[in-house]
């Protein structure tokens, strides 16, 4: 009978063998594409398996090999790894979907959708990693697998993006490897349980080493997850990469590198350094930063894209923002945007990627009356945004919320306030592009909406901002869980 | 019974799915989308009406969905206020609704217009019957976001350019709100409004979230410094949307400053922070350069916008004063001055409508073509000045008693002041409609009827509620009026 203790290993395990099957039937691209979506689906619902079984019988914890911690390799499944896994799986299966049937944007598709696998793979591990030298490992896998899908593309603009990115993701990775190292110095595991544990004896004699591991760790980790003011990156490598890579870029990758971030400076290091040190007021400061000027850079964008990637740069101050407030409510929603964010801005890079091909159009000012041209496209849009600025009923209304009585809880009225402007802030940039859509003078009649299995993905995007705006205690207890274990 | 089917939430979830019914539907039949768009405020009113004898009754209605958007939840209730403000709105959303579906007949995008303007409706109904802050801030989005819609519906540059000022100082009123709401919630724990007030001690954050209110109310109701987009916004919708908006729309915002005063803080409480003082400060100024700008306009729309403007200061001042007579003033101001803005509007779209001329100056001799409308003008504007019986007098009466009460002889000289240039602004123009001469009549003098009667009932029905329900054994408006006052000044519902 099937177990579910092997669910996690084998989430990881069926997208990497699907990554190097995929290309060898190249040939047979339905085959290819039959088996790519496949692998997806079968990730989701092991993953909806697995956080059901979180949820009831608390965290899983498996050993690959049989060989337990700390020598052997363990895959730790607890409330957070399930919850940002499932939201991976989910989101990651409606891109999917969107690359099989969206129109051509590379040249080699089997290829491209390999890397897709191999990156999703990665994300998956990093996620569940319970041992810190293969959250490294995965973090290479994913960052190497980032670059490519962005160079896939093959124009002159994305070979560049993609080289910037790679340095300076390469960059990230020396300094998270660095700091890897000292702490393995300090403890002498690379198991994160047992790191845990022996740093609370350790971490007093060896302080500098504890504080140096934890600053490379931020720049490392900062600059991966584009964290302001080491987001340079960003903006024209997820302006530039082909749609669906945009989406899973902006939407998934930016974040599971916030996951290994609170993965082992919160849950590893421990919280009574963050009372020791002033990292928390280093957060605080930086998210802010992102927010607004994040928030400047894309009020002054015309190409949707653009606006759209330095748009990210914000939610993930928003993210970084929530965690180092350290109110239980903060964290919830923190936790929330990881989710809420993922949606929004998947559905949005979509759908601004489906309206690119029709129209040929990427800037805003171009995009007059297309709204009547588009309707189900742009009603997808307009919802999409206003999730982003936070309207009522939408899901973005809702981390919006945990995160400003959070501030509130925190003592901290003046991150309320912060979290406000940038919401008027996302109004200002966000409402023209749905303005300059639906009033104003026609846009050309041959414009016209993609089919109906580019436009699925899209649907069912825009009602889960709508279902998550409205009954968001559908999730809370996962969420409530997360936020509990991290603040521990 | 099941919640969902209790009057206050059914009179706002009627007009939401009749919105997407008629979005469904105008594709096929634009007579079937209109009767639906008239349907929705007549059933939002009947239900209201219905629950009447029971208000009356002293039962108090109150249902809450705690389960909806936790920890905050969403509850709908109706007391003496939100069944006065409740009825208000619905009647004049249906009579202006048919009055549109005439005056929208040369406009275009019909099927944008009906469908928002329903949608609208059921955020401002959604506003007034809420139960509790959040829901309040809730429906309070969806009023002011649908509002755009129709705040834009020309297209033109101009209107495009207002439309996106309204949209950036809506979007900051609602974050005010939105953080005022939180702050209460993370002061006392609950947002569900409560008699008497439920805020013990007024701290600093209940300090800076009352602020935060006065500022999200103070840019709905067009409370001068906050106004600035509303003289660019009401002049360029189309004339049904103005009358909506300056009739119905502004109000929410001093309805929802009521329930703060009163349901959130409770009036001692602001009285002992101070507050009042800031209220009344703003509530002066309003009131003061409303009319006094008013004068200066030639466009006539603009000098109605800006009149609301100076209308607006009476109910703020109504509310700071803290005096029940003064309350009942202002509570009952918010039907006289729906009922006599909405006619005003509605006259003025007409008028628009027919001869194109907007124009104060044009507008000389237009009493001889369009008597009818010019009638209801006048009655609409002398009720403005103040003239008794009319319904703009019974207001001024109880705010200017009301003044006395407190104690403050300035605010009735203040009243008089503004009533002196409200009688500037409409005066000479309702002289020279009715007895002026037309310049260039062109042998205009057609046989045809003035108006359709789909534009020319609502407004009679307006301009027969103004001239006669004081003249009624018991003001039922004013009844429920100074019942909502005793029942917010008493604390109990």
């Amino acid at each position: 009978m099937f177990s579910l203790s092997h669910a996690p290993i084998l989430m990881v395990v069926t997208l990497l063998t699907a990554g190097f099957i995929v290309p060898l039937v190249r040939k047979h691209l339905l085959v290819a594409k039959a088996l790519f979506l496949g692998a997806g689906l079968l990730v989701t619902i092991l993953s909806f398996l697995v956080a059901g079984n979180v949820l009831e019988n608390g965290t899983m914890v498996y050993n690959v090999g049989g060989w337990a911690a700390p020598h052997g390799i363990v895959l730790v499944v607890d409330a957070f790894a399930a919850y940002v896994s499932l939201v991976i799986s989910v989101i990651s299966l409606v891109i999917f979907w969107f690359a099989v049937f969206a129109p051509r944007e590379v040249k080699y598709e089997a290829g491209y959708y390999a890397l897709i696998l191999l990156l999703t793979a990665a994300m998956h591990g990093i996620v569940m990693a319970g041992d810190i030298f293969n959250l490294f490992v995965f973090v290479e896998i994913s960052s190497l697998a980032a670059v490519a899908i962005i160079a896939v593309k093959g124009t002159k603009e994305s070979v560049e993006a993609s080289f910037r990115y790679l340095i300076l993701s390469a960059l990230g990775s020396g300094g998270l490897l660095f700091s890897i190292a000292l702490l393995f110095m300090v403890t002498g595991h690379l198991n994160m349980d047992f790191m845990r544990q022996t740093l609370a004896v350790t971490a007093g004699q060896y302080p500098l080493n504890v504080l140096t591991a934890l600053a490379f760790m931020v720049v490392g980790l900062g600059v991966k997850s584009a964290l302001f003011p080491l987001h340079i990156w960003l903006p024209d490598a997820h302006a530039n990469a082909p749609t669906a890579s945009s989406a899973l870029l902006s939407g998934l990758v930016v974040k599971v590198y916030i996951v290994a971030f609170i993965r082992i400076a919160y849950m590893t290091l421990g919280m009574e350094l963050f009372y020791l040190l002033p990292i928390r007021q280093i957060l605080l400061v930086m998210a802010s930063l992102a927010i607004v000027a994040g928030s400047v850079f894309a009020i002054v964008q015309d190409n949707i894209k653009r606006l759209l990637a330095f748009s990210t740069v914000v939610q993930v101050g928003y993210i970084f923002l929530g965690f180092s407030l350290l109110s239980a409510r903060a964290v919830e929603g923190a936790v929330w945007h990881i989710l809420i964010h993922a949606i929004m801005k998947t559905l949005l890079f979509l759908a601004v990627g489906v309206v690119i091909h029709q129209s040929g159009y990427k800037k805003i000012s171009q995009l007059h009356g297309l709204g009547r041209r588009m309707p189900l496209t742009f009603a997808c849009i307009t919802l999409g945004a206003l999730s982003m600025v936070g309207i009522p009923g939408t899901a973005g209304f809702i981390s919006k919320l945990y995160l400003a009585l959070g501030a509130l809880d925190a003592g901290q009225a003046i991150f309320a306030g912060l979290i406000l402007l940038s919401s008027l802030l996302s109004a200002v940039y966000y409402f023209p592009l749905i303005i300059t859509a639906y009033f104003g003078h026609d846009a050309s009649p041959t414009v016209s909406e993609p089919s109906i299995a580019v436009q699925l993905p899209l649907v069912v995007l825009s009602l889960a901002v709508l279902f998550y705006g409205l009954m968001p205690s559908v999730l809370l207890p996962l969420v409530r869980q997360t936020a509990a274990l991290i603040m521990r | 019974m099941l919640l969902i089917f209790q009057t206050p939430v059914l009179a706002v979830i009627i007009p939401l799915v009749l919105f997407a019914v008629i979005y469904l539907v105008e594709r096929r039949s634009w007579r079937l989308r209109n009767a639906l768009a008239v349907l929705a405020p007549l059933v939002s009113f009947l239900l209201l009406l219905s629950n009447y004898p029971r208000v009356i009754a002293g039962d108090f209605v109150f249902i809450e969905f705690p389960a909806i958007l936790p920890p905050l939840g969403m509850s709908f209730s109706i007391d003496y206020l939100s069944l006065l403000v409740g009825l208000v709105v619905s009647l004049v959303w249906f009579l202006v609704t048919i009055y549109a579906t005439e005056y929208m007949v040369k406009e275009h995008a019909k099927n944008r217009y009906y469908p928002f303007s329903t949608l609208t409706l059921a955020g401002t109904m959604g506003v007034i019957l809420s139960g509790d802050l959040f829901t309040f801030f809730l429906f309070f989005e969806l009023m002011s976001l649908s509002a755009y819609v129709l705040i834009v519906h020309e297209e033109t540059p101009e209107a495009m350019r207002a439309g996106y000022r309204y949209l950036v100082l809506t979007i900051a009123g609602g974050l005010a709100l939105f953080f005022a709401t939180i702050a209460v919630f993370e002061i006392a724990g609950t947002v569900t409004f409560a008699p008497g007030g439920f805020i013990a001690e007024v701290s600093g954050l209940a300090i800076l979230a009352f602020y935060a209110f006065l500022i999200g109310f103070g840019i709905k109701a067009g409370i001068v410094p906050l106004h600035v987009w509303l003289p660019e916004a009401h002049p360029v919708a189309p004339s049904p949307a103005s009358a909506l908006l300056s009739g119905v729309m502004l109000k929410t915002g001093v309805y929802g400053l009521m329930r703060v005063v009163f349901n959130v803080f409770g009036y001692e409480g602001i009285r002992e922070a101070g507050l009042d003082n800031s209220m009344l400060v703003l509530a002066a100024i309003t009131i003061f350069l409303g009319s006094a700008v008013a004068i200066s306009q030639e466009d006539i729309k603009r000098r109605l916008a800006y009149s609301s403007v100076g209308q607006m200061g009476y109910i703020l001042l109504g509310i700071g004063l803290l005096q029940e007579r003064a309350l009942i003033g202002a509570i009952f101001h918010i039907f006289a001055h729906a009922t006599m803005k909405a006619s005003l509007f509605l006259a003025a779209g007409a008028v628009i409508h027919k001869t194109g001329k907007r124009r104060v100056s044009d507008w000389t001799g237009l009493g001889k073509e369009m008597t009818v409308t010019m009638l209801v003008f006048t009655i609409a504007a002398l009720s403005m000045i103040g003239i008794p019986p009319l319904v703009g007098f019974v207001s001024k009466w109880e705010l200017a008693l009301g003044s006395l009460d407190a104690g403050n002889w300035g605010f009735v000289l203040l009243l008089l002041l503004s009533s002196m240039m409200n009688f500037i602004y409409y005066f000479p123009l309702i002289q020279n409609t009715l007895f002026g001469k037309q310049q260039s009549t062109e042998g205009q003098a057609r046989k045809s009827p003035e108006l359709p009667w789909k534009m020319l009932a609502p407004m009679v029905v307006l301009a027969l509620i103004i001239l006669l329900i004081d003249l009624f054994p018991q003001n039922p408006a004013l009844d429920l009026a100074k019942r909502a006052a005793g029942a917010l000044f008493l604390g109990v519902h």
